[in-house]
C-alpha cells in the first residue's frame, strides 16, 4: 500500500541498538536493503585510509563491544574496521551485528566491516545467531536479511597499501592481492577455495602450508606471509580468528598479527581483549581491555542463556 | 437473532486465538483492548442499528460479546505458555472499564482467579496485582461473602501456590470486611504477608499479629525467620516504642544471635532500622554487643554488613565506646582476608573522625587508613578517598599529603581503567576538599597527564574534570594552568589526540567568557579545520556547532566561527560537510 511509507530514521535506531534494544523487523529490512547499495560498491579487497582503529572477533558480546568504543573512542569520531565474526557464541549477535550495520549505514567512511567465517548461513545455524533471531523476533526473516548482507561484505581491506587487513589468513590458491580481488564474493561462504580460506586459514609455526585441524582453511608459515607480503608490498598482515589470551599477538618478526576483541570469550574463557590503533603515520598502538563489568551490563535476561558453548 | 456479518470480526479473534503460533496468540492478546474499542465504535453500531437498539443496550453487548471473549480465554488458553498467561493476566487486570465497570468486577476475578493458581510466580504476581486493582475500583463491603470465599477456596486450594495467592490478597481486602469476616481472614495470615498487615495497625489488630509473628519464629525455614526481622522491622516503624521493647527486644536478640549466618546478617544490615524502632539508649545498652560481635562475625558478609552501618550505629553510641568497644574490631578488619570486606571498611571507617576527638582520630583511625592505603587492591585504597573530608576535617591536609599524594599517584596510573575513572571522578571532590594551592602543587600535574591518556573514556572524563575545576577554581586559574596544556595537544601526532582539545573546547565554552573563547580557543579551531584527518575537520564543526550558544552577543566571534563552517560545508568529506551544515542551519 502507498500509505505504508517505511520511516528510515537511522540515528534512532543507533541510539536504540546502543542501549542493546533491538528495532524492528520492517526496520532491520529497510536498514539491510541500505546496506546493501553501500555495500555492494565495495571492493573484495577493500582500500582505506589511515588512521584506522582495527578490531577482532566480537561474536555477539555486546557489551563488550560498548566496552571497546570506551576504550577506543565513539564512532564516528574514531575510525573502524572490524574483522568479521561479528555474530554467534555470545548473548547479544542480533543488537551487535545490527548495531556495527547501522553505523556503516550512517558513516560509510568512517567504519568498514569485513566477512568472517561466521557470517554464513551454515555457521550461524549452529552457534546461536539463527536461535537467537528466531527468539527474539519469532520468525527468521531477520536471520533472511541479515545472512544475505553477509554475501555482500568484503572479504579482507588494505590500508594506505601497507597494511592487509583479513578474517582468518592467507589461501594457497591466491598470490596477489588481484586474486582477492577477482573473487565473485556474493555467495555463502564456500567449503574450500580462496573465499573459505581468506576466512578460515591460520598463521602457525611451520614451513610452507599444511593441513588445518579446523577441517576448512590451511595452516600457513612464516615463508609464506614473506613471499605473499613481498610480492604485494605490503608490511603486515593483520587478522582475527584466533582466541590469543594476551588480547593481540605478533608472529615471524612482525610481519603478521592476531587481533582479538572478545574479553572473557563465550563469558568464560578469561582472556583479555585488544583493539590495534593505527595514527595517520600507521604507529601502531595496542588497547587492552577487559569484559564489560557486571553493572555496565544493564538487568540479564530473564531467559538463560542456550548453550551453544563448545 | 445477531446478524454473523457483524459477528464475523469476533471469529476473527477468536480463530486466531486458536491459532498454532504462540506468537499470533501472544500478539492477539496484546491487541485486545484495541479490538475491544473498535468493536465499541464500528461493530456495535451495526449491531445496534439492525437490532434497534440504544444507549445503555447497546453498551451492555459490547460487554456480553467482551465476555464471551474472556470466557473463551478461561476455557482454551489456561494451559498456554507462561508469556500469554502473563499478557492475560496484565490485559484482565486492566479490563475493568470495557466490562461495564465495578458492577461486573466479580466475572474478572473469576477468570483471574484461575491464574492465581498456576504454577509461574511471575503469572501468579501479575494476577493478584489485577484482583487488587480490580477490588480498589469496587466497595469490597458490597461482594464481602464473595471475596472471602474467593481467598478461602484459593487457600484450600491445592499445593502451595494458590496458597500463596490468597495470603498475597488478605491485606487488600480485611479492612474492608466485617468483623466475623476479618476472624476468618486473621487466621490465615502467613508470614509473607504479614508484613502488609502490620503496617495497617491500628486497622488490625496488633496483639494477634504479634502472636502470629511469635508463631513464625518458631519455624525452622531460614527464610520464614528472615522474614521475622523485616516484621520488626515493620513493627519497629507502627508501634510506640515502649512496646517494641516489651514485646520484640527478646526476639531481636535471639535472632542476633541465630546459628544461621543469614539472620546475623539481616539483623547487621537493618540494624539502624531496630535501634530506631527500640530507641538510641536501648540500642546503645542491647545492641552495641550484638554490633561488636558482628564486626568479628565468622561469616565475611555479617562482617560487610555491620561495617557499612559504621557511621550510623557509631552516631548513637557514645566516642568512649566507640574507640572501647568498635575500634578494637576494626583494627582486625584492616587485614581481613577479604577483599570486599576491606573496601567496606575503607568506605566507612573516616566517617568515625568527626565523631571521636583529633587525639583518638590521629592514635586509632590515622593508622588503620595508612595501612589501607597501602593495601594490595586498588578498590580498597580508592574506597578511603571517597570519605577523606571526614579525616581532612579533623587533621587537616599538611599532615595527610605526604601519604596521600603517592598513593593517588599510584591509583592515577592503575592499568585497569574503571579504577582509573574512579579516580578521575574523584578530583573535583579533591579539589574541593585540599584547596587551590595544594591542588596546583600536587594534583594539576595527573590532571593534565590524564588528558593523554590512551584510553578514551580517561580522556573525556578528564576533560568534563577540567569544566568543574573550572567552577570551582575560576577561569584565572583554567586559563594559566590547565588551556594552554589542553591546547597544545593540537600539534599531537595522533589524531586522537589532536581530537582532545576540540573536546575540550567544546566543554570549557560553557565555562568560559566568550572573549576567552576567541582569543584561547578560535586560532585552534582555525588551525584544526584545516587538519589532513576529516575526523579531526567534523569535530571541529562539532565544536563549534556547541559553542555558538555561547557566542551569541559576540558579533566578531559568532561571524568567524560560521565563516569557518561556511568553509568546512564545502569540504570533499561527507561527515564534514554533514556536520558543519547540521551547525549552520542551527
Amino acid at each position: 500500500m502507498a500509505s505504508k511509507q517505511q520511516t528510515f530514521d537511522i540515528n534512532q535506531w543507533i541510539e536504540q541498538l546502543k542501549k542493546c534494544e533491538y528495532i524492528k523487523e520492517s526496520e532491520v529490512k529497510a536498514l539491510c536493503n541500505r546496506a546493501k547499495e553501500i555495500l555492494i560498491q565495495e571492493s573484495n579487497v577493500q582500500n582505506i585510509e589511515s588512521p584506522v582503529t582495527i578490531c577482532g572477533d566480537i561474536h555477539g558480546q555486546f557489551h563488550d563491544l560498548i566496552e571497546l568504543f570506551q576504550v577506543g573512542g565513539e564512532c564516528p569520531d574514531t575510525n573502524y574496521l572490524f574483522m568479521g565474526d561479528f555474530v554467534d557464541r555470545g548473548n547479544s549477535s542480533v543488537e551487535t551485528f545490527l548495531l556495527l550495520l547501522a553505523l556503516k549505514v550512517r558513516y560509510p567512511e568512517r567504519i568498514t566491516l569485513i566477512r568472517g567465517n561466521h557470517e554464513s548461513r551454515q555457521i550461524t545455524q549452529v552457534y546461536g545467531f539463527y536461535d537467537e533471531c528466531l527468539r527474539k523476533y519469532g520468525s527468521v526473516n531477520v536471520w533472511r536479511y541479515c545472512t544475505e548482507i553477509f554475501d555482500y561484505l568484503a572479504l579482507a581491506a588494505i590500508i594506505d597499501n601497507k597494511i592487509f587487513c583479513v578474517h582468518g589468513g592467507l589461501s594457497p590458491s591466491i598470490q596477489t592481492l588481484d586474486e582477492i580481488r577477482a573473487i565473485d564474493r556474493k555467495q555463502e561462504v564456500p567449503h574450500d577455495g580462496a573465499m573459505c580460506d581468506l576466512m578460515w586459514s591460520d598463521p602457525d609455526e611451520i614451513t610452507g602450508w599444511s593441513v588445518s585441524p579446523r577441517g576448512a582453511g590451511y595452516l600457513f608459515g612464516g615463508d609464506i606471509v614473506d613471499k605473499f607480503n613481498h610480492q604485494n608490498s605490503i608490511e603486515l598482515i593483520c587478522r582475527a580468528h584466533q582466541l590469543v589470551m594476551e588480547g593481540y599477538k605478533s608472529m615471524f618478526n612482525d610481519t603478521l598479527v592476531t587481533v582479538w576483541s572478545a574479553p572473557n570469550y563465550c563469558y568464560r574463557c578469561g582472556n583479555v581483549a585488544a583493539i590495534l590503533e593505527l595514527d595517520e603515520n600507521l604507529t601502531k598502538f595496542y588497547k587492552i581491555f577487559e569484559a564489560a563489568p557486571q553493572e555496565a551490563r544493564g538487568p540479564t535476561g530473564r531467559k538463560p542463556a542456550p548453550d551453544y558453548f563448545l | 437473532m445477531v446478524d454473523t456479518k457483524a459477528l464475523y470480526p469476533i471469529a476473527v479473534l477468536i480463530d486466531e486465538l486458536k491459532s498454532e503460533d504462540q506468537k499470533k496468540r501472544y500478539l492477539i492478546i496484546d491487541v485486545m483492548h484495541y479490538l475491544i474499542m473498535t468493536l465499541e465504535l464500528i461493530q456495535l453500531r451495526i449491531l445496534a442499528r439492525q437490532l434497534q437498539l440504544q444507549g445503555k443496550r447497546e453498551l451492555e453487548m459490547n460487554y456480553f460479546l467482551t465476555f464471551q471473549i474472556i470466557d473463551y480465554l478461561n476455557l482454551d488458553l489456561m494451559d498456554d505458555e507462561e508469556e500469554v498467561l502473563l499478557a492475560l493476566a496484565d490485559v484482565l487486570g486492566n479490563f475493568l472499564d470495557y466490562v461495564g465497570g465495578p458492577a461486573h468486577a466479580l466475572h474478572l476475578v473469576k477468570s483471574l482467579e484461575k491464574l492465581c493458581q498456576v504454577e509461574e510466580t511471575t503469572v501468579r504476581d501479575k494476577a493478584t496485582e489485577g484482583i487488587k486493582r480490580i477490588l480498589s475500583f469496587v466497595k469490597i463491603k458490597d461482594i464481602e461473602t464473595q471475596v472471602v470465599d474467593l481467598v478461602k477456596r484459593l487457600m484450600n486450594g491445592e499445593g502451595y501456590t494458590a496458597k500463596f495467592s490468597a495470603t498475597q490478597l488478605i491485606p487488600t481486602i480485611y479492612p474492608n470486611v466485617s468483623p466475623q469476616s476479618q476472624q476468618d481472614l486473621m487466621g490465615k495470615v502467613a508470614a509473607i504477608v504479614l508484613n502488609e498487615m502490620i503496617k495497617l495497625v491500628p486497622k488490625t489488630p496488633e496483639a494477634e499479629l504479634l502472636n502470629i509473628f511469635g508463631r513464625f519464629f518458631k519455624d525452622e525455614q531460614d527464610s520464614v525467620r528472615m522474614q521475622g526481622i523485616d516484621s520488626c522491622v515493620v513493627f519497629a516503624k507502627h508501634l510506640p516504642v515502649s512496646k517494641v521493647n516489651a514485646y520484640l527486644l527478646p526476639y531481636i536478640k535471639k535472632f542476633a544471635e541465630d546459628k544461621s549466618w543469614r539472620i546475623r546478617y539481616l539483623v547487621a544490615d537493618r540494624i539502624m532500622d531496630l535501634a530506631n524502632g527500640i530507641g538510641y539508649d536501648q540500642a546503645k545498652e542491647h545492641l552495641l554487643p550484638y554490633y561488636q560481635g558482628f564486626l568479628s562475625d565468622s561469616e565475611s558478609e555479617v562482617r560487610t554488613a555491620a561495617v557499612s552501618r559504621l557511621s550510623d550505629f557509631c552516631k548513637i553510641v557514645d566516642a568512649q565506646s566507640t574507640i572501647a568497644k568498635i575500634i578494637p574490631a576494626l583494627k582486625k578488619l584492616q587485614t581481613d582476608q577479604f577483599q570486599y570486606v576491606r573496601s567496606a571498611l575503607a568506605e566507612n571507617v573516616l566517617a568515625i573522625c568527626p565523631q571521636i576527638d583529633k587525639a583518638s582520630t590521629n592514635e586509632h583511625i590515622l593508622p588503620i587508613f595508612l595501612a589501607l592505603l597501602r593495601d594490595e587492591s586498588s578498590d580498597v585504597r580508592l574506597n578511603l578517598f571517597k570519605r577523606l573530608e571526614d579525616l581532612n576535617k579533623v587533621l587537616g591536609i599538611e599532615n595527610l599529603s605526604q601519604s596521600i599524594i603517592p598513593a593517588l599517584t599510584e591509583l592515577s596510573q592503575d592499568k585497569n581503567w574503571r579504577i582509573k575513572l574512579s579516580v578521575v571522578e574523584q578530583f573535583p571532590i579533591l579539589a574541593k576538599q585540599l584547596g587551590e594551592v595544594f591542588f596546583n602543587e600536587k594534583l594539576s600535574p595527573i590532571c593534565i597527564t590524564w588528558l593523554s591518556d590512551n584510553i578514551f573514556s580517561i580522556r573525556e572524563a578528564a576533560l568534563n574534570n577540567l569544566k568543574q575545576l573550572t567552577e570551582i577554581f575560576g577561569v584565572t586559574w583554567a586559563t594559566k594552568y590547565v588551556v594552554p596544556q589542553l591546547l597544545s595537544l593540537q600539534v599531537n601526532s595522533n589524531y586522537l589526540h589532536r581530537l582532545t582539545p576540540l573536546f575540550g573546547i567544546a566543554q570549557m565554552s560553557q565555562v568560559m567568557p566568550s572573549e576567552a573563547i576567541k582569543k584561547l580557543f578560535l586560532p585552534v579551531l582555525a588551525t584544526l579545520s584545516q587538519d589532513q584527518i576529516p575526523n579531526i575537520r567534523m569535530n571541529v564543526a562539532k565544536s563549534i556547532h556547541s559553542i555558538l550558544p555561547y557566542a551569541k552577543g559576540n558579533v566578531e566571534l559568532e561571524d568567524k566561527l560560521k565563516q569557518m563552517l561556511r568553509e568546512l560545508a564545502k569540504d570533499q568529506d561527507q561527515d564534514v560537510k554533514y556536520y558543519s551544515a547540521r551547525a549552520l542551519a542551527h
